[in-house]
């Protein structure tokens, strides 16, 4: 593939640079026509953005993926492949069985990579979450109870510990019903709670702003590229 | 056979008094629906002349009971006289039936089924409506009789009559109840206390002309004669109704077979006409034609005239006949009166107050009985027979229309919330009109919008940032100068991760920080291995690796940097990674081994890199480098993420997974300043500030709107 773009931007230095950069202006401005509306142009941007993002990641995982790690690994040292790559066939006969998925009569079989997969990605998933996340976020949250020198990290620490537990209680739901104690704790926990949802509340404000900036951020840098790499209007 | 007594009315009636004939079940009707109505005492449509009229049982019972033959009172009938009916009645009240029975008067007129009227005297305990029966009726000419061969009568006991079978009215026609006479109308005459009492669905027909007013007359009589009447053969008319009459057409009578009543002519069938009553609390359907008063059909049986013996029956027939009708029954149905039911309400006629007295003493008396047993039945509780024991309920043959009941509490509550849950659907609902004018005028805000936030971003890029009046302003409490410190305490030498986990979307966000960090590593001779867990990372790193060795050419590809390329597996591969580095014959994105750089020779794995910069598009990637590399590996982390991603980092900030962060467009402009580069981010710093703000005020302003639009429309309706 590099033997082909040099190919053909080698006569043209530059050439290629400069092509690139009108085809995604062009592409640019497509998508900017949906402020007036949903019209073919937008669609036709659209459909290229993700065909083209299928199509490279596709090519990458084939080139780097099945073909550098696995088969050519498998046909090229098939003297000795029993003995140093063996455990090459595992993800062969795992991946061969997954193709059996598009075979309405032999779906079943393909259970046993989904199986796999979905296994791998539980296990990951959890004991990620556990020590990736569940562990550290307690243990900083314990470590703000002490009080802490100053006045704003005694009010920040206050609100992390208020705002944790509150929002862990925001999710807990209580009939009020049983015993005195109980009620007690259940009236606590709706209080409580609703102060944890306000927080929760904020959070997702927090997030909110930030995806807006996001966006403008995309914005102003598209802006950008288009006076600057494009038009050359800004300096 | 019995006599007419001259002081029957019915008896007297004229012989042409046409009689309605309605054909029973399967048969046409015999003409349009006429207003004419049997007589009571008179015979059966095509009985022959001086057949007696086919008495009601409970006539037979009165009359049974007044006769001064007391040997020919039937037992049943002394116990009504001994019961509640008989106390009501009193002790002479009966007396007139009794000797109607006895006398059992042949009427004079032929015409359809009739009610013998009792011959005895007006008693003076009668109820009104009997003593109205006193008064002769004139039979008008359209009723006359039918041509319906009579069955043969024959003469039988007192004792073996049915009770529906005997003359109770045997009374002259000045002493004949108020029931019997009818000096108006035709046909059959039924007392008006009895339309509302009996329920009669037995349809008559006439041929022509219109029914006489007191058939409710005959209707109580038969009432009191048979107070088993099935409620197939009564019926009661409404009160506008009464000018009908209907006859029931019998079927060809044969010998022995007169007077048998088949179960198909009970059936209510098109033919046959069921009183309006039934359908008090519906509509009554259009196949269902018009009753006309109970008391005004002529039950049907025997040819023209009410037999005084049962009809001969075959076994067979008496097998299809209900139980009442296959033989007498002594001693039963009279003590009881005709069991209100759940219908009865639609067949009841006759106002409480024009109740006859003997059936409210039913009520007093039933419910001041001594017994010490319950009541086996329970009382009515609709209708003129509300609180009379023993009532039985009214069964229909005929199909009602269903009546639709009333919701209870915990049905109307359902269908509150329902109705409050549509309520507020369509209170917020706009007209067609108004729904089409909104969007239409959201659709012209919104391009407004769009348009400012588009110049807020456009305008300030030709501005130079020092007359914007905004500018940039750093300072070392903000996020970007603890990344900045992270990486300026690498030593020159050392070795950092790069992971570039963007896309092209994310690009133009995190391109600008990933070049400048890039760059200053170069500039630092931080040497630089390079890999993304996105393909399109890799060829981002590759642009950006490329870009910084032409800016600084000694900053080379396998001394200084390497890409790796694609790490496949997301979460497990980097698993692995951080369980084990990357073999050196894994080949680069340029295709080379690793082995050929120096750089990428980490026998500790990622414990011999200095630090791991995070390029973080989404917070997926963020995530697994968090929860899969830094639990496992003593390497400190810093990252760039995009805006998006900003809340997320925090929190591994503050949990010190991640040692310091940089925000997207802002931090790259910011960390240009840091370093002192000459980079164009900057320029887009005060776009990006005045966007910000305007999208502030536009969320201040519309907030402010919508507080003032609610307050606007809740004012009304506090006022």
């Amino acid at each position: 593939m590099d033997g082909i773009f040099t190919s053909l931007c080698g006569p043209f230095p530059g050439g290629c640079d400069y092509a690139g950069v009108w085809l995604a202006a062009l592409l640019t401005l497509l998508v900017g026509s949906y402020l007036i509306r949903d019209t073919f142009l937008f669609r036709l941007a659209q459909s290229l953005l993700v065909g083209t993002a299928i199509g490279y990641g596709s090519a990458v995982v084939l080139s780097t993926v099945l073909w550098d790690r696995l088969l050519m690994p498998l046909l090229a040292d098939s003297t000795y492949l029993w003995q140093n790559d063996w455990d090459l066939f595992i993800p062969l006969i795992l991946g061969l069985l997954l193709l059996a998925k598009l075979v309405p009569g032999w779906s079943g079989i393909g259970n046993i990579s989904l199986g796999y997969l979905f296994g791998v990605g539980a296990a990951l998933a959890i004991g990620g979450a556990l020590s990736g996340l569940l562990l550290p976020q307690l243990r900083t949250m314990v470590l703000s109870f002490p009080p802490q020198p100053g006045p704003e990290n005694w009010v920040n620490n206050l609100l992390i510990v208020v705002g944790a537990l509150g929002a862990l209680l925001a999710f807990r739901f209580t009939t009020g019903l049983g015993s005195r104690p109980l009620r007690v704790y259940s009236s606590l926990a709706a209080v409580w709670g609703r102060i944890g949802t306000a927080f929760i509340m904020v959070a997702f404000g927090a997030i909110f702003a930030n995806t807006v900036t996001a966006r403008v951020s995309t914005l102003v840098g598209q802006l950008y590229f288009l006076l600057h790499d494009w038009l050359g209007i800004v300096k | 056979m019995t006599e007419s007594n001259p002081g029957d009315p019915v008896a007297n009636e004229p012989a042409n008094q046409q009689k309605s004939e309605t054909p029973l079940a399967g048969q046409p009707p015999g003409g349009e629906a006429t207003s004419a109505q049997p007589t009571v005492g008179q015979p059966l449509a095509g009985a022959p002349a001086g057949e007696k009229a086919f008495p009601t049982a409970q006539a037979e019972a009165v009359a049974h009971a007044g006769s001064t033959g007391e040997d020919q009172v039937p037992d049943w009938l002394k116990e009504l006289s001994e019961s509640s009916v008989g106390e009501a009645l009193g002790a002479g009240a009966l007396k007139p039936f009794a000797e109607a029975i006895a006398h059992e008067e042949t009427p004079a007129s032929d015409a359809g089924l009739a009610i013998v009227e009792p011959a005895t005297p007006v008693h003076e305990e009668l109820p009104d409506r009997l003593k109205d029966a006193a008064q002769p009726q004139e039979r008008p000419a359209e009723f006359a009789a039918p041509e319906i061969e009579a069955p043969s009568q024959t003469e039988t006991s007192e004792e073996e009559l049915p009770q529906w079978l005997s003359h109770p009215y045997q009374m002259p026609a000045a002493e004949q109840p108020a029931m019997l006479s009818d000096t108006k109308e035709k046909g059959v005459v039924v007392p008006e206390a009895a339309a509302g009492e009996l329920p009669v669905t037995v349809a008559s027909h006439v041929d022509e002309g219109t029914p006489p007013s007191n058939t409710k007359e005959t209707a109580q009589a038969l009432e009191v004669r048979d107070l088993q009447v099935p409620d197939l053969l009564t019926s009661e008319p409404q009160a506008e109704q009464s000018q009908e009459a209907r006859t029931v057409e019998r079927k060809g009578t044969e010998p022995g077979k007169e007077g048998a009543i088949e179960p198909a002519d009970l059936t209510p069938a098109a033919e046959q006409e069921v009183a309006p009553e039934i359908f008090e609390t519906g509509e009554r359907p259009d196949w269902m034609p018009e009753i006309v008063s109970p008391a005004s059909h002529t039950l049907p049986g025997t040819a023209n005239t009410l037999r005084s013996e049962p009809p001969q029956l075959g076994a067979d027939e008496r097998g299809v006949l209900p139980d009442w009708l296959r033989e007498a029954v002594p001693g039963q149905g009279g003590a009881e009166p005709t069991p209100a039911g759940p219908g009865s309400e639609a067949l009841t006629h006759t106002p409480p107050s024009e109740m006859p007295a003997w059936v409210e003493e039913l009520k007093a008396h039933a419910s001041l009985a001594a017994t010490d047993e319950p009541l086996p039945e329970p009382a009515g509780t609709v209708g003129p027979l509300a609180g009379v024991h023993g009532v039985l309920p009214i069964a229909f043959s005929i199909a009602q229309p269903h009546s639709v009941s009333a919701p209870g509490p915990l049905q109307n509550d359902g269908g509150r919330v329902f109705e409050s849950v549509l309520t507020a659907t369509t209170e917020g609902a706009l007209s067609p009109t108004a729904a089409i004018a909104k969007p239409a005028r959201r659709s012209r805000a919104n391009r407004w919008i769009y348009l400012a936030v588009f110049l807020a971003a456009l305008i300030p890029l030709f501005i130079p940032s020092d007359s914007a009046g905004l500018g940039l302003k750093v300072n070392n409490t903000t996020p970007t100068a603890q990344f900045y410190d992270k990486i300026h305490a690498l030593a020159s030498g050392s070795t950092v991760l790069l992971a570039f986990d963007y896309d092209a979307g994310q690009a133009v966000e995190l391109n600008p920080a990933a070049r400048v960090i890039v760059r200053d590593l170069a500039r630092r001779h931080v040497n630089v291995v390079a890999l993304s867990t996105s393909p399109a990372g890799a060829q981002i790193a590759q642009t950006i690796l490329l870009e910084a060795t032409q800016q600084d050419p000694g900053w080379r590809r396998g001394d200084n940097f390497v890409n790796v390329g694609y790490i496949p597996g997301e979460e497990a591969g980097l698993r692995a990674l951080a369980d084990r580095w990357l073999p050196q014959n894994q080949i680069d994105f340029e295709n080379e081994p690793l082995a050929s750089s120096s750089v990428a020779d980490k026998p500790g794995g990622l414990r011999d890199f200095a630090l791991a910069i995070e390029f973080a598009g989404g917070d997926a990637s963020l995530r697994w480098w968090m929860e899969q590399v830094q639990p496992r590996q003593q390497v400190a982390f810093v990252a760039a993420v995009s805006a998006a991603v900003e809340p997320q980092a925090r929190n591994y900030l503050a949990a010190n997974q991640l040692a310091a962060f940089l925000r997207g467009l802002g931090g790259a402009a910011e960390y240009e300043l840091f370093s002192n580069q000459t980079g164009l981010t900057v320029r887009t710093a005060d776009a990006l500030s005045f966007s910000q703000i305007l999208i502030a005020a536009i969320i201040v302003i519309g907030n402010v709107v919508f507080l003032f639009g609610r307050l606007r429309k809740s004012a009304p309706n506090r006022s």
